[in-house]
């Protein structure tokens, strides 16, 4: 290998770089070029909400510029191949989150699988590397048994399994006291020699970090461009001094955090993140929401309840309450149990399965959205090159669809049942077979496998379930920027969920009603 | 105990929801299973795991309606005549299969009869149960009664004989000159009056003749007693004085036994079947031709309206409406509490919507169902399937 190869390899150079934001009016950079050495800390720093988050945000993959607001142009030159500056497929960085944005519904030992499992083979040297790291946490565990240093460690550890050229580390000593900043700054100068990586660290609190750094980046809103400092303390504060004096922040744009598309990322999987699915991963995805949304018991009796109170009221109301009863229900009763079948079976059950699991479905999926968003664990899949419109949106809808169609046939079969034991109830001396026939007479013709209408039933419960779950996942990804964000986020997906379902099954029945040509006339 | 609430609640909340849970997964199977279950036997029954207990029966009634394949219902009278689906009937020319519902206690077919008939007005009265029967004739006779004391009154009144007996005489004497002349009626007409006079004319000729004799033997002394002037008449005009006889017909109207005796025989000879028939078709053309007189409406109204008889047609008013009310009650009804029956009030249905019904029973072999077989035409099984 050549000299000039040599000095190439793992080496990064970003030059050019303009970040704009409200069509060119403000600029983040402009202009700028810097280079990151592998094996060496480049500190970056610079006035709160200057954009420091945004620029490493960009730089690793986790904004994409057509998902957002900012203009970006330049060129990133990684092992001598040069590329548009925004247009790499998931950046040229692994980002350890400010909040680690852990995966908090895997275990510990998961979150390390699904990034190995998504990046290519780990080298000898990162697994060392990584359980030197991790070497005092148990896999096994859930994410919330991990203390704050141990999250951070595998959250750097997960990150460095997405191998990337290089290791960005948002605020890491945001909540650390000296002891652990320090121990932080040996520990990631051991990962940069060990692993042959250049590490940037954005940091506020760069009293303990700055003797680790072998650079120092300042951001400079004022001129909108990065300054390099000596790793010196008093010149630091100096620069900083400066940048601030000048600056209000930008204006027009929110930057502190990772901004994303509400709209599915449709960006994304134009980028072949399809390509990258690991199917049992999915599987395990999709098992995990349809328990949550379809199957968990929870959800049963949620279903269950619903049926019965349709099924028990509307029988025990025709059959006991009917006005003159005992004259009229001989008189009527074949046409009553097949209206009721038509009103059960056709339009109460699907109603009210809807509106129960939809709105069950939609506070879960929010609230598991937002919360997403709000940790940036979104950000994190995507950094990592982890699928999450089909991992975590699409799983959503997938299995929204399958609950839907699991809870409809649930709630068919109940409904059915209680209206039987009902009418027995009342008529204790009569066969089943009588409430069958007389039943089904009009619904379930004789000689037909399924019964008529069910295209209906379908039309009405599948789609508003799975409707008021996209709206849901759309409101839930809306930007987070406090957790009250998230409550209103359920509380809107809530209300736009129930009467999206409200809506669609009034036009639908409205229409359905059209179409009923036969009279509800009993000939049994 | 805020505590130890969010903590039980939370507990209930990771057993329903969360998924790394035994005791939610066993629950979630259970749930599911006891759905489908319960859901698939309300659908379906016993899914076929019991042996169908079915019979063929001959019938002639019906023309095969095989196409309709959840058939019709079969019902069994218990022994106060009270209906109960206990199976369907699946029609085919010349016979009906019938299966019996195997969750209730199954009838033997080679013990019993099968009777297949459209649901009619004549079906539902052979339906009746004969206690509700004799109270039916007791009503009708109640009513029957009624009507002939009000009308006794009405038409003995000097005001119906100066006002109205003449205006009402012509416009009979038209209607039934009118329904003279149509061939049609008169042969329903003859009829009838033959199965009156070759059946019943002589019972109640035998039954009243110890009351009317002395009213007849009376009379004709009055006639045939001449007198000069009515023998003048009788030679010089042919005429004779029948002005007693019509006498007679007031004179019995009066009279409480021969009421009784009329109203009883006359009831037997309306029961009857073919009376019922031609009865029911006569009457309603001669109403229909009374009714479209104009003159005859002005005048009853008239009758009803005149304060003279005002006390007899609410008296009647009043009878009427009982005896109408305890009339359907009985005749729809089973039971000491007359609840309306299911099979009844299905035919009463079938007939205001204008359908056939196709009426079911089966009757165990028992002598209390005798009758009933016979006057409906029970059959046997062909054979059991």
């Amino acid at each position: 290998m050549r000299d000039s190869e040599k000095q190439l390899r793992g080496r990064i150079l970003i030059e050019n770089v303009n970040i704009s934001v409200n069509n060119q009016s403000h600029y983040l950079l402009r202009n700028a070029s810097m280079q990151f050495v592998p094996g060496e800390i480049t500190l970056l720093t610079g006035p709160s909400g200057s954009g420091k988050s945004t620029f490493i945000g960009l730089l690793a993959g986790a904004i994409d510029p057509k998902d957002s607001d900012w203009n970006v142009s330049g060129t990133v030159t990684v092992d001598g191949e040069t590329s548009a500056f925004g247009d790499q497929d998931s950046g040229i960085g692994g980002l350890v989150f400010q909040h680690f944005a852990l995966f908090d519904d895997l275990t510990i030992a998961e979150n390390l699988e699904i990034a190995h499992d998504h990046n290519d083979d780990s080298s000898q040297e990162l697994r060392h590397a990584i359980s030197e790291l991790l070497k005092d946490i148990q896999y096994g565990g859930q994410v919330k048994t991990a203390s704050g240093g141990q999250r951070q460690r595998i959250a750097i550890a997960r990150t460095l399994l997405g191998k990337h050229a290089i290791l960005f580390l948002d605020e890491p000593n945001s909540g650390l006291d000296t002891a652990s900043t320090k121990q932080l700054a040996i520990l990631l100068r051991n990962l940069a020699r060990e692993l042959h990586i250049p590490i940037v660290v954005v940091a506020h609190h760069f009293r303990h970090l700055i003797d680790h750094a072998d650079h120092v980046l300042v951001l400079n809103p004022s001129i909108a461009g990065l300054e390099h400092v000596k790793p010196d303390l008093t010149r630091l504060e100096h620069k900083l001094h400066q940048a601030k004096s000048n600056f209000t922040g930008i204006r027009g744009k929110t930057v502190s955090r990772y901004s994303l598309n509400p709209f599915f990322g449709y960006n994304q999987l134009r980028k072949r993140s399809l390509g990258n699915i690991r199917w049992p991963w999915f599987f395990k995805f999709l098992g995990r929401r349809l328990w949550e949304y379809g199957l968990s018991p929870n959800a049963l009796l949620f279903t269950c309840l619903g049926s019965f109170l349709v099924g028990f009221v509307t029988t025990w109301f025709v059959l006991v309450y009917l006005p003159f009863r005992d004259y009229l229900l001989p008189v009527i009763h074949s046409d009553a149990l097949a209206g009721l079948a038509f009103t059960e079976l056709r339009v109460m059950a699907p109603l009210t399965t809807a509106i129960l699991i939809s709105v069950r479905n939609a506070a879960l999926i929010s609230a598991d959205t937002g919360h997403k968003v709000y940790t940036d664990q979104y950000a994190a899949m995507k950094n990592l090159k982890i699928p999450q419109f089909v991992y975590h949106d699409g799983v959503i809808i997938l299995a929204s669809v399958l609950a839907a169609i699991i809870l409809t046939i649930l709630s068919l079969l109940v409904t059915t049942s209680v209206s039987m034991m009902t009418w027995s109830l009342v008529y204790p001396d009569d066969s089943l077979y009588l409430w069958r026939d007389q039943f089904f007479q009009r619904l379930w013709p004789v000689g037909r496998i399924l019964p008529t209408g069910l295209e209906w039933v379908a039309a009405k419960a599948i789609p508003s379930i799975s409707g008021a779950a996209m709206i849901a996942l759309v409101l839930g990804r809306q930007r987070k920027q406090e957790v009250t964000d998230i409550n209103k986020g359920i509380a809107r997906s809530l209300i736009w969920g129930l009467t999206f379902v409200l809506l669609w099954h009034s036009v639908l029945t409205l229409i359905e009603f059209s179409y009923v040509k036969e009279r509800i006339e009993a000939t049994f | 105990m805020t505590k130890i609430f969010g903590n039980a609640l939370q507990r209930m909340g990771n057993i329903l929801v969360k998924r790394e849970n035994k005791i939610a997964m066993v629950a979630t199977g259970l749930i599911l299973l006891a759905c489908v279950v319960m859901g698939i036997f309300s659908i379906n029954g016993f899914l076929g795991l019991t042996r169908p207990n079915a019979s063929m029966f001959p019938q002639n009634i019906f023309h095969d309606n095989s196409n309709n394949l959840r058939g019709h219902p079969v019902y069994q009278l218990d022994r106060q005549g009270r209906s109960k689906a206990i199976g369907r009937i699946y029609l085919f020319e010349q016979r009906a299969r019938v299966v019996f519902y195997d969750d209730l206690s199954l009838p033997n077919p080679a013990h019993g009869r099968m009777i297949v008939a459209t649901g009619s007005l004549a079906s539902l009265w052979s339906l009746v149960p004969d206690k509700n029967r004799s109270h039916i004739n007791k009503d009708i006779q109640t009513l029957g009664e009624a009507v002939v004391d009000t009308m006794t009154k009405v038409t003995t009144h000097p005001k119906f004989s100066s006002t109205y007996q003449p205006e009402m005489l012509r416009l009979l004497s038209e209607v039934l000159n009118e329904l003279n002349q149509d061939s049609a009626v008169s042969q329903k007409f003859d009829a009838t009056s033959k199965v009156f006079v070759d059946e019943y004319a002589e019972r109640l000729s035998l039954a009243t003749s110890d009351i009317l004799a002395p009213h007849v033997t009376e009379a004709l002394m009055e006639v045939v007693t001449p007198s000069w002037e009515g023998f003048s008449r009788l030679i010089t005009g042919g005429q004779l004085n029948i002005v007693p006889f019509e006498t007679i017909s007031t004179k019995l109207l009066a009279n409480d036994d021969f009421k009784k005796i009329v109203s009883s025989e006359l009831l037997k000879f309306a029961s009857d079947n073919r009376v019922l028939t031609a009865g029911t078709e006569l009457g309603g053309i001669v109403a229909e031709k009374i009714l479209d007189k104009a003159e005859f409406k002005i005048l009853a109204k008239n009758i009803f309206y005149d304060p003279a008889f005002r006390g007899s047609f609410r008296e009647l008013e009043l009878v009427a409406g009982q005896s109408a009310n305890g009339i359907f009650k009985k005749i729809t009804g089973r039971g000491d509490d007359l609840i309306p029956d299911p099979l009844v009030m299905r035919v009463l249905r079938s007939m205001a919507l204008g359908r056939v019904h196709v009426l079911a029973i089966w009757l165990p072999n028992d002598e209390a169902n005798n009758s009933l077989a016979e006057r409906m035409g029970a059959v046997s099984a062909m054979e059991s399937l």
